[in-house]
């Protein structure tokens, strides 16, 4: 028995969706990066592109790892719902 | 590309430049930091829902994995401030170097020189003399301009290295001197300090001897924590009056942080005891070449920053007028216990508390400072120049002058009672600032004159130091007001010359 396990199947949807749909903002903040004027071109200029783009691809990966963990956590809810279905049936029988 | 042609290079670009886009950039990344903020603290939030609806091993699995997600948030939010300090930094030296070519073109006209568009100037007979003059003036905007662009680049090229998090470290003890701490710093990598600053914010906060850049990202990583410190404060039945100041002096301070323009504000110190204290720098000190440390008086709370940070402020953009081949930065010290009624203002104590602190921070701007050591000024003003007078009279104060303002003595009677070179103190009292009323009833000196509270005035002949002048009319808080005397003095006792 395992007295610290506690699961409610719905809330955990929802966990998931909200995860998900945080994720997307996370992705999404991408799209503020900085820009720099480019002209006169300072070699300030090149590095604070390259620090942009870094920042930009930091963003956008957090937000794909954020993404996959909502999708398994909703994997996770359904294998608990599939699993106490499947458990009850059998123990129905 | 040779030297002459390097210089032609960057005298067109700075003339094609606007520096207040660079600091718009700037900004920008500020506010991609802010963002990066609110996504921190929904990570917070899905935290603690995910926690309501779920527990066990597989639970605490993805906690972890969500916990890793948000310190990766909170590493992005750094980067951001990073670039966000060094393109501010960048914006404010190109100022520097825009006035510095202003006034090299202004000095051409008035000589009826000639600049041609690769920074080439062309005289006429018996103009040798302004020619190396006006010269002398752009290559000196140009070495600025070109050496901003080198510093800035480096800082943010190192911004795309992805260290991973370092092996918990141990931390020197809080006993050890600022330039131990520097050592102990500088054996990680940018991006390792980053993590570093990302899992223990609190550890270097408040520790002299790491760079004030890095101060700066601790701190403001702490805000959110210092409005949660007032919540429970609030709930625990503080004072409702305390609590209120304090969330307004926090509210003020927070808007100045994100304020767009230069110079950009370092948050060095925060606390909420007592009435608030804060330290807080406008340019970055650890890269000025001149550094002024002011220190407030007498009911100088969190709430009541912004007007002795405006003061610090008009001191360091003076000296950037004044000065702008080289950086200048004001910080204001609220590092000590200001008194808040005039019976606690009547004893030195909370002034020798401060002094302690005062040195030690001093040594700090010392250790942490790149290259060699900043032409350090320290000016106490009312109750904090007796502060800065008992740091100057313990010894071992880390400043290359000190300025006494308004004062109402500052424990001493005399310069040679300061463990302070006598040459390098100075002073000022307007006529109309009413401290000078502020007399002790027991003494009297030997010269007739009478003590001020606690000590001889150190703006009068007798105590010996420099005297500058004041405008007539400043009472005890006019001493900045623009265009006054009292502000170019200051400006110009920062920079290292005669008032």
């Amino acid at each position: 028995m395992n007295p610290d396990f506690e699961v409610d199947t719905v809330g955990l949807h929802r966990d998931a969706t909200a995860i998900a749909a945080f994720a997307d903002r996370v992705t999404g903040a991408a799209a503020a990066a900085p820009v720099a004027d480019a002209a006169p071109r300072w070699a300030t200029t090149t590095a604070t592109a390259f620090a942009a783009d870094s920042a930009r691809r930091l963003v956008i990966t957090l937000g794909h790892n954020t993404a996959e963990t909502a999708a398994r956590i909703r994997e996770a809810a359904a294998a608990y719902e599939e699993t106490d279905t499947r458990v009850a049936t059998r123990l129905a029988r | 590309m040779n030297a002459a042609d390097a210089s032609a290079v960057t005298y067109a670009r700075l003339r094609a430049t606007d520096p207040d886009r660079w600091l718009a950039t700037a900004l920008t990344w500020r506010r991609w930091a802010a963002l990066a903020g609110a996504l921190c603290t929904e990570f917070g939030d899905l935290l603690n829902r995910l926690r309501g609806s779920w527990s066990g091993a597989a639970a605490e699995a993805a906690l972890a994995t969500l916990g890793a997600l948000r310190r990766r948030a909170a590493y992005f939010r750094v980067v951001c401030w990073r670039a966000d300090q060094a393109l501010s930094e960048f914006g404010a030296a190109l100022r520097r170097a825009r006035a510095l070519l202003d006034r090299a073109g202004a000095t051409a006209r008035g000589h009826g020189l000639k600049i041609d568009d690769y920074g080439t100037v062309h005289g006429h007979p018996g103009t040798d003399e302004a020619v190396r003059a006006v010269t002398g003036a752009l290559s000196s905007a140009l070495a600025v301009a070109a050496e901003a662009d080198r510093t800035a680049a480096t800082r943010l090229t190192a911004l795309a290295e992805l260290a991973s998090p370092p092996a918990p470290a141990t931390f020197p003890p809080c006993t050890a001197p600022p330039d131990e701490v520097r050592r102990w710093w500088e054996q990680f990598s940018p991006a390792e300090r980053t993590w570093l600053l990302v899992a223990s914010p609190a550890a270097f906060a408040g520790a002299d001897g790491i760079p004030i850049a890095d101060r700066d990202i601790a701190n403001r990583l702490l805000l959110d924590d210092a409005r949660l410190e007032l919540d429970r404060m609030r709930t625990a039945g503080a004072g409702p009056g305390r609590v209120r100041d304090l969330r307004d002096g926090l509210d003020r301070l927070t808007a100045r942080l994100a304020e767009e323009g230069a110079p950009r504000a370092y948050l060095i110190d925060l606390g909420l005891d007592g009435e608030g204290r804060a330290v807080v720098a406008l340019g970055d000190p650890d890269r000025s070449a001149h550094v002024l440390t002011h220190v407030p008086g007498m009911t100088s709370d969190l709430k009541s920053l912004g007007g002795e940070l405006t003061r610090a402020e008009r001191v360091a953009v003076r000296a950037g007028e004044l000065g702008p081949a080289e950086p200048a930065s004001a910080v204001l010290w609220l590092g000590y216990d200001a008194p808040d009624f005039v019976h606690e203002a009547a004893s030195d104590r909370q002034a020798r508390d401060g002094a302690a602190e005062l040195i030690r921070f001093q040594e700090a701007l010392r250790a942490t400072h790149e290259g060699g050591p900043a032409h350090q000024t320290v000016l106490g003003h009312s109750y904090g120049s007796l502060v800065v007078g008992e740091a100057a009279a313990a010894g071992g104060l880390r400043a290359d002058r000190v300025v006494f303002v308004g004062s109402p003595g500052v424990g001493v009677d005399s310069v040679s009672e300061l463990r302070f070179p006598a040459d390098r103190v100075w002073s000022t009292t307007s006529p109309t600032d009413p401290i000078q009323f502020a007399v002790a009833p027991r003494d009297v000196l030997p010269d007739g004159r009478k003590h001020l509270w606690f000590g001889r005035n150190p703006s009068e002949p007798g105590f010996g130091a420099h005297v500058f002048a004041s405008q007539f009319d400043a009472g005890h808080l006019g001493y900045w007001d623009r265009g006054g005397p009292a502000l170019d003095a200051l400006a110009r006792i920062t920079l290292g010359g005669a008032p």
